[in-house]
């Protein structure tokens, strides 16, 4: 497995905190494949790969916010890029932990909740679709896609505290 | 953090990930994240698990067994198991990883190498831009060697992927991709740390940029350079009197005269020199429309005979393999597509091939520029299954001793979960490029013909959804060798090596790349 691959998960995660589009994330991160691949020459293998990947990550959501307007109503001024930037570099093992809970918490859901979430995130179903198939109406939808993403953050921050890791 | 606060961040941020945000909150939503580090940390977890949630869907994983879709538990599972992994690896400052296959676009084989190589591309030019004598085109493709502008500005895109826009009847040599000589003219460099670093030689100074916007005045009796963003290293040139090396920092101007040695003079920093572009001058692109097309919609289910789309020589013909049209195809209602299912247990359906001639030829003996896109998508990747999508242009005819003895052919290809390829004649470049399960692409090949030039290859790989409405990109995915060919190429082949699932979708050739952007049909 390359180290591109290897890292791609958390590469993509880190490119949609800055970018929280992610049709726009997606392009960005092609482009931070590319780059990457172009300077990998340049990548001191003693060295941990990740951090060294998102600082490309970083300048390319920089460049794409200054070359293009984000297709979403956020659009996030430098100054705030970087303090997140920042934070999202300070946060990774508090990130790395509440992934371990969020599979404990997917488990935990309802039923119904965890096919909300099913359908919202694996199937990719569209707004009209799941709002058919709940027999909801899209704000009741959305409303209720909000409250299990809530539970699900709570009962992740509930568990890593418990976890005594953060 | 209070209640309140941490209600009205679940709301705002639950709206941001919907889409469903609106301006009033989004202006809360970045003054909060201005003014508050609780405010920040909610936010990326929040969003992190979001992300993680929507990679159930979006992440390339190999399976031990056959089917589309991956539960999501399994895949938050392998999220998961990745995450520990790096942050071990993190913490360790591990050696361990590598790129065993080149993650480098890593040419195996060289041709051509009496030939100049190529070095940049046109990314845009004034209307009036004359270079060599000749009108420019956006999307040239630029060798190594010396150039006059005569008229007009040209922006140069290196394939390291800085632009150095050219003005001022500049004459310059482009060296490698990675240097530049510039004897005279005006010329604004934009890169930054994810581009390779370019060396810009003129009569006086040697630059080298440090992530930088700069630009330069470059005349017979003084150079002037203005720094913009970054910082630029200047080193005397070769056989001047004075050896002092400068870092020139950003909102500095400095200028050289005839007195080198007498040190720069400091000079106000001339920002609309910096800003100054061929972008703000050229006009809109000439409309352009396909070659040929096909995007796989007929009566039924047979490939072979299939005559659909326009610009074909030939019907589809199909010997082998399990390989059908069926529909929808990868663009949802109304799209078509041609299905390799290899899953079954017979080992003969693992490979299918399919192919077509089509008119007018690419002719590589000649000077010009083509555009070939095709849409793919594959299913997960069955473990130490190649797992190959490819597309082969190749003269109609050949035998395949033939083929292989005369290296006619191009192929573009996608196989196992992270890897893009592309073979022009006897040169091979590949890159690690990772690609998710179920996922529709839209790759594109950019076919460099030269007459005295070499032929070259440049492949854009892209979510098929972003295609539409797309600009040609400053990057590419695969640039591969030069090499010098005189084919004719007229024989398109769709051909699949897998256990599991591949689709292709519809197939265009044309001129530019708005040409082939468009969905067929759409002109």
């Amino acid at each position: 497995m390359s180290l591109i691959t290897a890292n791609y998960d958390q590469l993509r995660r880190y490119i949609y905190t800055l970018l929280p589009s992610e049709e726009d994330s997606k392009d960005v991160l092609q482009e931070v494949c590319i780059s990457i691949s172009r300077k990998f020459g340049e990548y001191d293998k003693t060295r941990p790969f990740l951090p060294w990947a998102c600082r490309f990550a970083y300048l390319k959501v920089l460049k794409f916010h200054e070359q293009q307007r984000p297709r979403r109503v956020v659009r996030l001024p430098t100054e705030v890029l970087e303090l997140l930037a920042v934070t999202r570099d300070e946060e990774e093992p508090v990130l790395a932990e509440r992934l371990v809970a969020l599979e404990k918490c997917l488990e935990k859901l309802s039923d119904v909740d965890r096919r909300l979430i099913q359908s919202r995130y694996v199937d990719r179903a569209s707004t009209e679709q799941i709002a058919a198939a709940f027999s909801q109406s899209r704000r009741t939808l959305f409303r209720n896609l909000e409250r299990v993403r809530r539970l699900l953050f709570e009962c992740i921050s509930r568990s890593v505290v418990l976890e005594g890791h953060a | 953090m209070n209640r309140v606060a941490r209600d009205d961040l679940h709301a705002l941020l639950s709206a941001v990930v919907d889409d469903t945000i609106r301006e009033d909150q989004a202006a809360e939503l970045v003054r909060l994240l201005a003014s508050d580090a609780d405010a920040r940390r909610f936010y990326i977890r929040y969003l992190d698990m979001h992300a993680a949630l929507a990679g159930a869907a979006s992440r390339p994983v190999s399976v031990p067994v056959r089917g589309w879709r991956v539960p999501w538990v399994a895949v938050v599972m392998s999220l998961v198991a990745a995450s520990l992994m790096l942050a071990w690896l993190v913490v360790s400052g591990s050696r361990r990883g590598g790129f065993p296959e080149g993650e480098a676009a890593a040419s195996v084989a060289a041709a051509g190498e009496s030939l100049p190589s190529y070095v940049g591309t046109v990314a845009s030019a004034s209307d009036d831009a004359v270079l060599n004598g000749e009108g420019v085109v956006p999307g040239m493709r630029l060798t190594a060697g010396p150039y006059a502008i005569v008229a007009g500005g040209v922006t140069v895109q290196f394939d390291g992927g800085a632009r150095v826009f050219l003005a001022g009847q500049a004459r310059f040599t482009l060296r490698s991709r990675r240097a530049m000589a510039i004897e005279r003219g005006t010329f604004v460099f934009q890169g930054d740390q994810t581009c390779e670093q370019i060396e810009i030689v003129t009569p006086r100074s040697v630059f080298r940029n440090i992530g930088t916007r700069y630009a330069a005045v470059i005349g017979d009796h003084a150079e002037e350079v203005h720094v913009a963003e970054g910082a630029v290293r200047r080193t005397p040139a070769e056989g001047s009197q004075s050896e002092q090396h400068e870092l020139i920092e950003a909102g500095a101007g400095r200028r050289y005269g005839a007195q080198t040695h007498a040190g720069a003079e400091t000079i106000p920093l001339d920002v609309a020199l910096v800003e100054s572009s061929a972008e703000e001058s050229s006009s809109s692109d000439v409309v352009a429309f396909p070659a040929v097309v096909d995007d796989f919609r007929g009566d039924g289910e047979r490939i072979d005979g299939s005559r659909s789309g326009s610009g074909w020589a030939e019907p589809w013909r199909s010997k082998q393999g399990a390989i059908r049209l069926v529909s929808p195809g990868l663009m949802g209602e109304g799209s078509s597509a041609v299905l390799h299912d290899g899953s079954g247990s017979d080992a003969s359906q693992r490979r299918s091939a399919a192919h077509r001639q089509f008119q007018p030829p690419i002719d590589l003996s000649q000077d010009g520029i083509w555009y070939l896109r095709f849409l793919v998508r594959r299913g997960p990747t069955v473990r130490k299954d190649e797992h190959r999508a490819m597309v082969v242009l190749r003269k109609w005819g050949r035998t395949p001793d033939e083929e292989i003895e005369q290296s006619a052919l191009i192929q573009i290809a996608l196989r196992r979960d992270d890897v893009a390829m592309v073979r022009v004649a006897d040169t091979l470049a590949r890159v690690s490029l990772p690609q998710v399960p179920g996922q529709a692409y839209a790759v594109v090949a950019k076919i460099v013909a030269g007459r005295l030039k070499p032929d070259q290859v440049l492949v854009r790989v892209m979510a098929a959804d972003r295609l539409a409405g797309s600009q040609e990109p400053d990057e590419w995915s695969l640039i591969s060798d030069g090499v010098s060919t005189d084919i004719r190429l007229d024989q398109l082949s769709l051909e699949c090596t897998s256990r599991g699932r591949i689709e292709f979708g519809d197939v265009v050739i044309g001129p530019t790349w708005q040409s082939i952007t468009a969905r067929p049909g759409a002109r």
